[in-house]
């Protein structure tokens, strides 16, 4: 592996994922592969657990991605963008996940970390991780795919159209996806809604 | 039932202040990175990956060339491993120049990996009631093929593919494997995956013929360090590893062979 030096390193941070990417492909620079990694870590990270709802799987499953995008960077065509790829296969591999869950019999709980108490007064902390946990249990009431749609676009930002590109479906249907996921969502979640 | 737009804010603040309260800490993130790189450090692929660099470059440091060397020789161990308990009866190597033995055993088939790829296929193929076509492995994921003939080729025998590829540096003796694929499929099936991610475009066609030995139409396509295409229909003998594809690039050699097994309805192996 090539020295990591200051200067190549901050000249490797202006690099856009497609020419790191290049850069692995074509001189094995293992430099450009963690900086991949460590762009989109948290991104990734953060999207796994909101899909399966499992703080101890996600660390696991997380791994997984990147070791399988890693691997797979030769094979990298760069027909979509880097990020939509990497979200595709995080995607799959939370899809594979929980189809194993549902299939193994394994009793789906929905799991709210521990977290520090935060100030103010008790009363407020209890309705603050009540409606946490009510959160929790809405979005996993949702179907995966429901539930990615919601993911996607909403806590992730991005446009129907990226949505569509890292699902592989149809604008149309993501917009579905969305709007149904939406509903359920509010319907699950009226109490916690103002008029 | 549409929803208002005071709704549908409250509704996203709601979703978002229930994200920020799970987010990973830097330090969670921090030893998440540590995990990843060191497993992938530890993959014999990597060291693979890296030999084709150090060809390029100018020198490879000496402990890398071991580290390289090391991980070659266990996969290849491993697959040596594989290879012998299956055709160590049957099949006469004598004749064979030693370089072609070492290219040849990385196309065998390990007797586990294709019971495994045979027990998915029966069950997945119950679950979709009889129609699945074809089942690919590699080392990253499966793939399944369904077809709309429904059941009718329940109780016929099964045809495994195995291709690999195979490189080796200019100066090396021995050749380390750096990717492959499995297929289990329907004889006269269609396989054709369209590029996905781990998989190139790959194409597949099978046929028995009454003599015992196989037709097969091969189309392959990679992307990688080096592209790899390669489009070959040949027969096969079972068992019997053929060449489809010899490149060279930057004194590298890459090499693709294919080998084809034919196993009865219920997995048994019978060439």
């Amino acid at each position: 592996m090539a020295r990591v030096t200051t200067d190549s390193r901050r000249a490797a941070d202006e690099l856009t994922d497609e020419e790191l990417v290049e850069r692995y492909r074509r001189h094995g620079d293992r430099q450009a592969a963690e900086l991949l990694l460590s762009r989109h870590l948290g991104a990734v990270r953060s999207m796994v657990g909101q899909l399966v709802l499992e703080e101890a799987a996600a660390d696991d499953l997380c791994q997984e991605v990147f070791l399988r995008a890693l691997r797979g960077l030769d094979g990298f065509t760069g027909r979509a963008t880097f990020s939509t790829w990497l979200y595709r296969i995080a995607l799959n591999t939370v899809y594979s996940y929980l189809r194993q869950r549902q299939r193994s019999g394994l009793q789906f709980c929905a799991q709210v970390p521990e977290r520090p108490q935060r100030g103010g007064a008790p009363e407020q902390a209890a309705l603050q991780r009540e409606l946490e946990d009510e959160v929790t249990a809405a979005l996993a009431a949702l179907t995966p795919k429901l539930r990615a749609a919601i993911v996607l676009t909403c806590l992730h930002e991005h446009t129907i159209a990226e949505a569509a590109a890292i699902e592989g479906c149809t604008k149309a249907t993501m917009y579905w996806r969305v709007f149904q996921a939406r509903r359920l969502l509010e319907r699950r979640l009226q109490k916690y809604l103002e008029e | 039932m549409a929803m208002s737009k005071s709704k549908r804010n409250q509704l996203e603040g709601i979703l978002c202040r229930w994200a920020a309260g799970r987010e990973p800490t830097s330090g969670q993130l921090a030893e998440l990175q540590d995990r990843v790189l060191r497993r992938w450090s530890e993959e014999p692929m990597v060291w693979a990956r890296q030999g084709l660099a150090a060809s390029h470059a100018t020198a490879a440091p000496s402990a890398r060339r071991f580290r390289l060397a090391a991980a070659a020789a266990s996969v290849l161990l491993v697959i040596v491993v594989g290879w012998l308990a299956v055709f160590s009866g049957g099949r006469d190597a004598s004749s064979d120049q030693r370089e072609e033995v070492g290219v040849a055993v990385a196309a065998g088939f390990e007797t586990e990996r294709t019971a495994a790829l045979q027990s998915v296929f029966a069950e997945v193929d119950r679950l979709f009631d009889g129609q699945l076509a074809w089942v690919a492995e590699t080392a990253e994921q499966v793939l399944l093929g369904l077809t709309e003939d429904h059941g009718a080729a329940t109780g016929r025998p099964r045809v495994v593919v195995r291709l690999a590829i195979m490189r080796r540096a200019a100066a090396a003796k021995d050749w380390v494997p750096v990717w492959w694929v499995d297929v289990l499929c329907r004889p006269e099936e269609v396989v054709r995956v369209s590029h996905d991610g781990q998989l190139g475009d790959l194409y597949l066609w099978a046929y028995l013929l009454a003599d015992g030995m196989v037709a097969v139409d091969t189309e392959l396509s990679v992307e990688g360090p080096v592209q790899i295409r390669a489009a070959r229909s040949d027969l096969y003998q079972r068992g019997v590893p053929k060449i489809l594809l010899v490149r060279s690039h930057n004194g590298v050699e890459y090499r693709v062979l294919q080998t084809v097994a034919v196993l009865d309805s219920r997995g048994g192996r019978t060439g």
